[in-house]
């Protein structure tokens, strides 16, 4: 029988820990939990991925990648998808439900934050300051890159201290060293990608072999995605997942402590897991709804929401694209999808240029034929009839882009709610998501977006298009749960700590209190490790039902 | 379920006008689209089914009312149901022929391995040159400094 630190028996019954999500927080969280001998459930809602329907490795790739690998969850429609009402905001939603969360289908592209993103009103004078800094999270960015199997090359010298990954980086490729020339010569930044996508046989990761199909079932476990990194050890280790779980309400008892979730099973049965200490992990749609969902008599508005903030400074990360044909043959995608190369020449506040805070920039492959065919990134009129061919034999092979990530600043009125009109395959109520885009975002991807053409220019490209602005680039849902220091003006505490219920924890990207412009998923590892390792300091004073 | 010859013979003039033949590339109903092509396709997305059927039940319609466009942009304009079905299919299906495959360079994804760079650092003498480019945390600037030498 395993000990437990609070003293209850595992693995049945009441446990040390419950996480609810079994994506990159809450992985991260159990692993943890886990090795310091703490009793671990996890509830997610939905499945393991089923890589025997990935098609990455035959000629149904770019079919499958608009279906059964789709982003979309309205598109995809698992049984775990949850419906989400877009219908007031500017971005749909792109999450994949299910263990490795939607790290499954993430390209794998690896970012600290840089300093400034944590002091943006100290040194900006908007937003607020993040709790912590990048000194208090720089170690566990460390200890998550041998994680997560992080290639890169160190030394870039837009961060103070990358000194080392564990693998060197995949080829930059024909493209990105293009892109990389065109940079050297305007005296831009770029570097060398670094992309959590093992370049060698690596703990739980097989070496990459270059499909150049991250995003859609990677059958060599090649990517760094929870369910391949964190769950085999951490089950291993005694935590236990449940998938097919969905919860519908964490507990809380009449001094305001936490006592363990609701779930629905899936059989379609009500379910207690009764826990010391209630860890979420749902993400900036799900981890809001569900403390939303969780409104009782106690706490009318919301568990955790004293402050009136949950669900609140939704951000988003609008995304642009620009694209660049040549003449040269790049055949881009016979390369680690990933990010070949990335820029972050435009990201720090230059306040001349009209707008707050920045963007980061990556070389992205454009795809395979059907992709040269798509609305997106081409826009304009359709490829078909009579230009058919010469359109395929322009951009086949022969084009790249500039992915452009946006930070997008809090504003309160961006939020989630819950849906009165709608809910899910378990009869608990929808999300609703109403998000509109800022002037400060717009104008800052309007100045990107011109300087991405700049650069095209440099390398020679012969066309530049940009890219439509779409709906369908929800990749990064952050800030709905905010952290700081003022119980007042935050949700949780810079451990992710609920202020009103002591043995809360949210560990997930709903905590940020601005979105900084970089891809989230290792800040949000980071973010729980520490988090975790807190609770575990803490675990001889914690606050149990 | 499928759709029937009449379907494939009124999917092969449609699909002529989304990808008609091109100097050195078949057409649409050459590289067997309406046949073999389309059937590949609902293998793997079932899902496009009723939107290429609910698009081919209006060309049916325009075809006995002597309506049946005559060019991409004709059918185009025509903006009907099931056109995002029927072009993702067609387009898809066109691709999928081993011939059209060959001829644009893309038959499917293969396995590459990898063979790392050994030139970074000198591509990146420029960028290292110009030095930090970051603003560094207020008050915290030298944390990293004094760990070094401590």
């Amino acid at each position: 029988m395993q000990i437990s630190p609070f003293g209850s028996a595992a693995p049945t019954g009441k446990v040390d820990v419950v996480i609810v999500g079994a994506g990159p927080a809450g992985a991260v969280a159990a692993k943890r939990y886990a090795e310091a001998g703490f009793s671990v459930v996890c509830l997610e809602q939905g499945a393991w991925p089923d890589y025997s329907t990935s098609h990455v490795a035959d000629e149904y790739l770019e079919l499958s990648a608009n279906k059964q690998w789709s982003p979309l969850p309205s598109i995809r429609k698992g049984p775990a998808d949850y419906p989400i009402d877009t219908s007031e905001s500017d971005v749909d939603p792109l999450i994949w439900n299910g263990v490795g969360g939607s790290a499954v289908m993430y390209a794998g592209i690896w970012m600290r934050l840089m300093p400034s993103d944590f002091r943006v009103r100290s040194l900006d004078g908007v937003a607020d300051d993040w709790p912590l800094s990048y000194e208090d999270l720089s170690p566990f960015y460390d200890r998550i890159e041998q994680d997560f199997g992080v290639s890169g090359h160190p030394g870039d010298p837009a961060f103070p201290d990358i000194t080392s990954y564990p693998m060197r980086p995949g080829p930059i490729g024909t493209a990105g060293r293009m892109m990389a020339d065109a940079h050297n010569k305007l005296g831009w930044h770029w570097w060398p990608g670094s992309n959590a996508i093992a370049t060698e046989d690596y703990r739980n990761q097989g070496a990459c072999v270059q499909r150049g199909a991250c995003m859609w079932g990677c059958i060599n476990k090649s990517k760094g995605s929870p369910d391949v990194t964190h769950w085999p050890d951490a089950i291993r280790l005694g935590a236990r997942l449940v998938v097919g779980a969905t919860v519908s309400q964490v507990e809380v008892n009449s001094r305001g402590i936490a006592t363990g979730v609701v779930y629905i099973d899936r059989n379609g049965v009500e379910q207690r897991q009764e826990a010391d200490l209630v860890v979420l992990a749902a993400n900036g749609v799900g981890t809001p709804r569900l403390l939303q969902m969780s409104a009782n008599k106690q706490f009318q508005t919301g568990l955790a929401n004293s402050s009136g903030l949950v669900g609140k400074r939704l951000m988003m990360h609008p995304f642009a694209t620009v694209v660049g044909v040549f003449d040269e043959q790049l055949d881009p995608w016979k390369s680690v999808w990933g990010q070949p190369i990335y820029s972050l020449e435009f990201y720090e506040t230059v306040r001349e240029r009209g707008f707050l805070r920045g963007a980061k920039w990556n070389v992205t492959p454009t795809g395979g034929p059907q992709a040269m065919a798509a609305a997106f990134p081409w826009g304009g009129k359709p490829i078909w009839g009579e230009e058919f061919h010469r359109t395929i034999a322009d951009r086949l092979g022969h084009s790249v882009a500039w992915g452009i990530v946006a930070e997008d600043l809090p504003e309160e009125h961006n939020r989630i709610e819950l849906d009165p009109t709608r809910v899910d395959h378990a009869g608990l109520p929808a999300a609703k998501m109403i998000y509109t885009t800022s002037k400060n975002t717009k104008d800052l991807l309007a100045f990107n977006v011109e300087r991405a053409i700049e650069s095209f220019t440099a390398a020679g490209a012969k066309e530049t298009i940009v890219a439509p602005m779409i709906r369908e680039t929800g990749w990064h849902i952050l800030g709905t749960a905010t952290m700081g220091t003022d119980a007042a003006s935050s949700v949780v505490d810079q451990w992710g700590r609920s202020h009103d219920i002591p043995n809360l924890i949210i560990v997930d990207g709903s905590t940020w209190p601005t979105s900084s412009g970089m891809n989230p998923t290792p800040t949000i590892a980071a973010f729980s490790l520490r988090a975790t390792e807190h609770a575990i300091e803490q675990r001889s004073s914690q606050v149990v039902a | 379920m499928s759709i029937t010859d009449n379907q494939r013979e009124l999917l092969a003039r449609v699909a002529d006008l989304l990808i008609p033949q091109g100097e050195t590339m078949p057409s649409a109903s050459q590289a067997l689209v309406h046949t073999d092509g389309v059937d590949k396709v609902f293998t793997v997305r079932p899902d496009l089914e009723d939107g290429i059927r609910i698009a081919l039940d209006i060309l049916a319609e325009a075809d006995a009312a002597g309506r049946f466009p005559d060019s991409f942009d004709a059918l185009y304009a025509g903006e009907f149901a099931g056109f995002p079905q029927l072009s993702e299919a067609v387009t898809a299906a066109y691709f999928l022929n081993p011939h059209v495959a060959s001829a644009v360079g893309y038959t499917k994804r293969s396995e590459i391995p990898i063979v790392f760079d050994t030139d970074l650092d000198s591509l990146v003498r420029d960028v290292t040159a110009r030095g930090p480019i970051y603003r560094p945390t207020p008050g915290e600037s030298q944390r990293f400094a004094k760990a070094a030498t401590s």
